[in-house]
């Protein structure tokens, strides 16, 4: 029995207008973050547990295209600040306790990790150029001495990246749909996930596809346990939490969340990941496009519907 | 000294004349407020409960918005407020997102803005324009720890609550009855 | 206006550039080169502290003393002026957002005259000389042709005292506020035939120390007169006995002990059982009846019928309930006060008489006089400006033989029938001052008309406003802050006296009141009663002769006079300006006049079925129709929403927030309104805020706002004893937004 409550505020027609504080720029950081960070975790494990011959001409791509990716999701995120003159303050300290500071240094670490693994490793274009620039073909011999390490940071470094964005969302308080602590590694096994799907556009080695495919299988399991979890756990907090999740399940964001990130984007691409695991369908370009998606999507939701609904806004 | 605002909500007629007052004296722009007025109605008629509470910043001790500015932008004064240094603020709206009041606002010219206990002045030793426009008394300003102060008066009462306590923060602005 | 704007970039520069341009930076806005504090980057200062001038609000008519911020010829903020004993520092949301007004974007800045059709809107600039030389021309012909009577003057607000001035130095008796007869007009009446007083405004209360109050619909706290909400607060806080009588769940019924949610127009139903009960249970105030009453006997014979089991029946509230506030009233006494309302004109026949028994039930109490109830200052003595008396003058023509014949004005819609029917009289020309007679008359078929009837309608008002659109010539007022006035006298425990004066210039070509009549008089051979040459020197002239200091009065806005007994408590002792010098129970001159001597209650007429009987009020942010265009107290919750009770609501199929349009008995439809479906009014009333629904093209904010109620008023019930209009005698019916 809820007792009748009537609310009403200075600032209704304000609050009744919507108060979202991020737009499309911060899923799309997060995604294509989450994407790199899952690139420099898949070819980190694959230098560390296989050495750099396990390095295929796909993974030498992905790692060339990651700094690329990355870039474009900086620019959005730079886009989005609403003092853009102010940009090097995030470099002028660092804050401990504030995720989006230890993120933004990060991001300035993957960058050197990214390059000098390029530059490690292998790769028929590259040597033409060492010829010219002395420095690079120095840089070089360093890096080749010390890929193990790289490998290893760029472990740390893809690990950090993908989970601090979920553990940011986490630890902001306005939008009960983001206080959960599975929020980090939602997004890290999703980043791992979108990750490989990029990789296995790219990928020709038959075998490594199949490493690509069993893996992505198992992440999409993990996702899909994570985001139970997730909706669960939230939905079992209180009053406000149920709000904010029933926009999710039930309310305005339902048809793309459980249509095209639930089924598009993980039940249907792994479904046809395990028939063409067991043989009984052709690998296809078809599930990590799902995949891809499907993951652009999780970011979306989580980031609109989340601003949906806040303690506030009663 | 821990500054802390105190409002009587008995005292409190809905007037809105503290946000006006905030509006003129801090140049807060057109649809943006750093204070407001709620009036919150229980029951059914005609038993009836209205509570009017005049709502703003709480100047948290437990401040989310401070511990997740990425520049230091957000930080404590040596009072316990909670203030904004425009210098440093980048306008990534990470605070906005960790405010579960919602008392800030992107300013038009970027920075991210929100009430500042009027700390220009308290500095000269007047009180917050919303304060001394307060026609009912409904607002007090004052250092908790002073016990003859009227906000140490009023936190005496035993009615002494604050919004949205599930959220943690430790609010340095309670209302009485 | 100087916003922080790019602060960043300067911070950044004075960082970079030294000592000189941190200097540079800090001329430029002042405050923004203050050092940091302790942990932390510098404290902003938003520079709106600027030169401070100490003058006198006017949003609404209470007249608190204020200090406006000055920064070259923009006003940053307003606050009260500490000196002054109505704001006491404080002030009100409408005062504080007095800059809206001076900088209203839409302000009259030229005089205008009309070119098109009355009411068209459509208007050439002209010169002052022009609009000045006109008026003056047609006002002498008129005189010439059919009397100085035959012009009828409209005003509301303090400055319009140079334009009453003015029109009786014409020699017209027809100078009217529609603020009597279509506001206090029936508590004045029914106060001066019990009292020989009227309440006063500001009304004299010692609220501060009421023990014991009661609201029969006034919504303290809506209705935000400054210091009369102060004093309620204090009241409340010191544990006041609140009891609230209102069909809905105002604020004020909020911090009630007890709410009687009463069914509306029965009122005095509820009032003469309180009697009954006082009188029968011997609860009066002995001393204050036996000594300073007339007709006790009587009025206990009278209400001897209307026990709480009647008056319930009528009210629809409980007997118990009654019988209750009756005797915790009575206990509080002398300190227990019927608040006597301030716009009462409801009911029609009911107002005074509702009026009546709230005073009667006070002289019970004895609260008239007493600390607690009716405090009785003297006002400041100050000397008139010498005149030459005033030409005699013809009875006005607001009233017929017989009619209305307590009213102590002229009554605003008498001029206007007048106009229409040249009974007794015609009347030729209408000079409007400060009041929107389109919506502060009701009936507004018979304004339109009689307009149409008029030779010459001459508006003065500072915002194009709806009856501005139906002006011959319109001349631009400069607003309060941009003026001076005459001095302010304040009657209140310790008297005062004001001094309006200038803030900032006015904008384009408006003039302040005392230069347009002045002008308007020298054209009109009347300059004799203009005979100074600017208002200061009259200003210093009449400080001079009231033994006033005018350079203190200029820079402290108030000069308070020493405390004064206002109170038995005080020592003061009680006069009556009544026949029998005591306060009336019984009115002889109403008997002899044909009217109850005693009050009488008669039972409305309700809403037809389908109907919801049509309630109006205030918002704190808000003064009727006149602060509608200001854009910052636009930013204030506005109150445009039709209250109805929840159940109500869902059963006729219209959700909260859902836009429906009023249709009135007459059908008349209003202007499309959001429902705000709430527990918090009867199921047999609506209630809207008036004010809003303005027409007038030029009002930019405010037009196509909400919708007006005052256009609904198509039915009044008028009083017969002093001619009020009551107008919440409307039914509405709703539709679904066509």
């Amino acid at each position: 029995m809820h007792p009748h409550v009537e609310m009403e505020s200075t600032r209704s027609a304000v609050l009744e207008a919507g108060l979202r504080f991020w737009g499309w720029e911060i899923p799309v950081y997060l995604f294509l973050g989450g994407l790199v960070a899952g690139l420099m975790l898949t070819v980190c494990a694959v230098i560390i547990l296989r050495g750099r011959e396990g390095v295929t001409q796909a993974m030498r791509l992905g790692l060339l295209g990651a700094p690329v990716l990355l870039s474009l999701g900086m620019g959005a995120l730079f886009l989005d600040l609403a003092l853009k003159l102010n940009v090097f303050r995030f470099y002028l300290t660092l804050r401990p306790y504030a995720p989006m500071s230890l993120g933004s240094w990060v991001l300035m670490l993957v960058y050197p990790v990214q390059a000098l693994l390029v530059i490690a490793l292998p790769w028929a274009p590259l040597e033409r150029v060492m010829g010219r620039f002395p420095w690079l073909a120095k840089l070089r011999a360093f890096a080749q001495g010390q890929v193990d390490r790289l490998a290893w940071a760029g472990l740390l470094a893809g690990f950090a990246l993908g989970i601090y964005t979920g553990v940011l969302l986490s630890t902001t308080v306005a939008a009960p749909l983001w206080s959960s602590g599975v929020l980090g590694f939602l997004f890290l096994a999703s980043g791992l996930s979108t990750g490989v799907a990029a990789l296995m556009l790219v990928e020709k080695d038959h075998a490594s596809q199949t490493l690509l495919a069993k893996a992505d299988v198992v992440l999409i399991g993990l996702e899909l346990l994570l985001l139970g979890g997730w909706i669960v756990g939230l939905a079992t907090q209180g009053p406000v939490y149920r709000e904010a999740v029933s926009v999710l399940i039930s309310g305005p964001y339902a048809p793309v969340f459980i249509g095209f990130v639930i089924f598009g984007g993980l039940l249907v691409p792994g479904a046809l990941e395990t028939l063409s695991l067991q043989g009984r369908a052709k690998h296809s370009r078809t599930v990590p496009s799902l995949v891809l998606m499907g993951g652009l999507l999780l970011r979306f939701v989580v980031v609109y519907a989340g601003q949906e609904v806040t303690f506030y806004q009663a | 000294m821990r500054r802390v605002m105190v409002v009587d909500t008995t005292r409190c007629v809905g007037c809105e004349a503290c946000v006006v007052a905030c509006k003129n004296e801090n140049r807060v722009p057109t649809g943006s407020y750093r204070d407001w007025v709620v009036q919150e109605t229980r029951g059914r008629f005609p038993d009836l409960q209205l509570e009017i509470r005049s709502e703003r910043c709480n100047h948290c001790s437990t401040a989310h918005c401070v511990s997740n500015c990425p520049t230091g932008s957000s930080h404590y004064r040596d009072d316990g407020t909670v203030q904004i240094d425009r210098s440093k603020c980048t306008g990534c709206k990470a605070c906005i997102a960790s405010c579960p009041y919602g008392a800030r606002f992107v300013h038009p010219d970027g920075f991210v803005d929100k009430c500042s206990l009027c700390a220009h002045r308290l500095d000269r030793g007047e009180t917050t324009a919303c304060e001394q426009v307060c026609p009912t008394g409904a607002i007090a300003v004052g250092d908790a720890d002073d016990p003859t102060s009227e906000v140490a008066r009023r936190l005496r009462r035993g009615s002494v609550r604050v919004v949205h306590p599930e959220a943690a923060t430790s609010p340095n602005v309670y209302y009485v009855r | 206006m100087g916003s922080p704007l790019s602060f960043s970039r300067r911070r950044w520069l004075s960082m970079g550039a030294g000592t000189l341009a941190a200097a540079a930076a800090a001329r430029f806005a002042p405050g923004l080169a203050r050092p940091s504090l302790a942990s932390g980057g510098p404290i902003q200062d938003p520079g709106t502290s600027g030169h401070v001038i100490a003058s006198v609000c006017e949003v609404c008519f209470w007249k608190c003393g204020i200090r406006a911020h000055v920064q070259g010829d923009r006003i940053t903020k307003v606050e009260g002026n500490p000196a002054h004993p109505l704001s006491g520092g404080k002030l009100c949301p409408r005062g504080t957002g007095g800059p809206g007004i001076a900088h209203d974007p839409d302000r009259l800045v030229k005089p205008l005259m009309r070119v098109g059709d009355r009411g068209s809107e459509q208007f050439r600039p002209v010169s002052w000389d022009e609009a000045l030389d006109h008026i003056a021309q047609k006002l002498t012909a008129i005189r010439r042709e059919h009397g100085p009577e035959a012009v009828a003057m409209f005003n509301h607000g303090f400055g319009a005292s140079w334009f009453k001035h003015l029109f009786a130095a014409y020699g017209t008796p027809n100078i009217a506020a529609p603020s009597f007869a279509q506001c206090r007009g029936p508590r004045d009446v029914g106060y001066d035939l019990t009292f020989g007083a009227e309440p006063g405004s500001p009304e004299v209360l010692d609220l501060r120390n009421t023990r014991c109050l009661v609201l029969i619909g006034s919504h303290l706290g809506e209705n935000m007169h400054n210091t009369q909400v102060q004093d309620f607060a204090e009241m409340i806080a010191k544990g006041g006995d609140l009891i609230v009588v209102d069909p809905r769940f105002s604020v004020a019924a909020s911090k009630a002990r007890t709410w009687l949610p009463i069914r509306p127009g029965t009122d005095t139903a509820l009032l003469l059982a309180w009697m009954h009960v006082i009188l029968a249970e011997k609860r009066y105030d002995r001393d204050f009846v036996e000594n300073h009453t007339f007709g006790l006997d009587q009025l206990v014979a009278h209400v001897a019928p209307f026990t709480p089991e009647w008056a319930a029946a009528e009210t629809g509230l409980d007997p118990e309930d009654i019988r209750d506030t009756a005797r915790r009233l009575a206990a509080a006494r002398p300190a227990a006060l019927v608040h006597p309302g301030r716009h009462v004109t409801w009911y029609g026949s009911d107002d005074t008489t509702r009026a009546r028994a709230g005073a009667i039930l006070n002289a019970l109490l004895g609260s008239w006089g007493h600390r607690g109830g009716f405090f009785l200052p003297n006002g400041p003595k100050l000397a008139p400006y010498p005149s030459p008396a005033y030409p005699e003058a013809k009875s006005p023509a607001d009233r017929l033989p017989g009619e209305a014949p307590f009213a102590l004005e002229p009554l605003s819609q008498g001029l206007r029938r007048a106009t229409l029917d040249g009974k007794p009289y015609p009347i030729k020309s209408w000079f409007v001052y400060g009041t929107n007679l389109i919506q502060s008359l009701p009936q507004r078929e018979e304004t339109l008309k009689a307009i149409q009837a008029l030779d010459l309608l001459v508006v003065v008002d500072v915002l194009p406003v709806e009856i501005a659109g139906y002006a011959d010539v319109i001349l631009p007022e400069a607003s309060y802050l941009e003026r001076y006035d005459d001095l302010i006298p304040l009657k209140w425990h310790r008297s005062a006296v004001a001094l309006r004066q200038p803030v900032v210039p006015p904008p384009g070509e408006a003039k302040p009141g005392w230069w347009i009549a002045r002008e308007l008089a020298h054209r009109m051979d009347l300059g004799a009663y203009f005979p100074w040459k600017d208002v200061k020197e009259y200003l210093r002239a009449r400080c001079d002769a009231s033994k006033i200091d005018f350079a203190t009065l200029e820079s402290e806005g108030v000069i308070v006079g020493p405390s004064q007994p206002t109170t038995v408590e005080d020592g003061m002792s009680l006069v009556f300006a009544t026949p029998t010098q005591k306060a009336e129970l019984y009115s002889e001159r109403l008997r002899e006049a044909g009217f109850d001597p005693m009050p009488v209650y008669k039972r409305p007429a309700g809403p037809p079925p389908g109907y919801f009987r049509l309630l109006y009020g205030r918002i704190p942010a808000q003064t009727f129709g006149r602060t509608a265009n200001n854009r910052q107290l636009g930013e204030l919750s506005r109150g445009d929403q039709l209250w109805i009770h929840e159940k109500v609501a869902h059963d006729l199929g219209f959700t909260d927030g859902e836009t429906v349009v009023m249709v009135n008995q007459d059908g008349v439809t209003s202007e499309p309104i959001k429902v705000k479906a709430t527990e918090r009014i009867r199921s047999d009333c609506v209630y809207m805020a008036h004010g809003w629904g303005h027409t007038a093209r030029g009002l930019r904010y405010a037009c196509g706002r909400g919708a007006d109620d005052s256009k609904l008023m198509t039915r009044v019930a008028v009083d017969p004893v002093m001619g009020g209009t009551g107008m919440r005698v409307n039914f509405v019916t709703l539709r679904k937004e066509a």
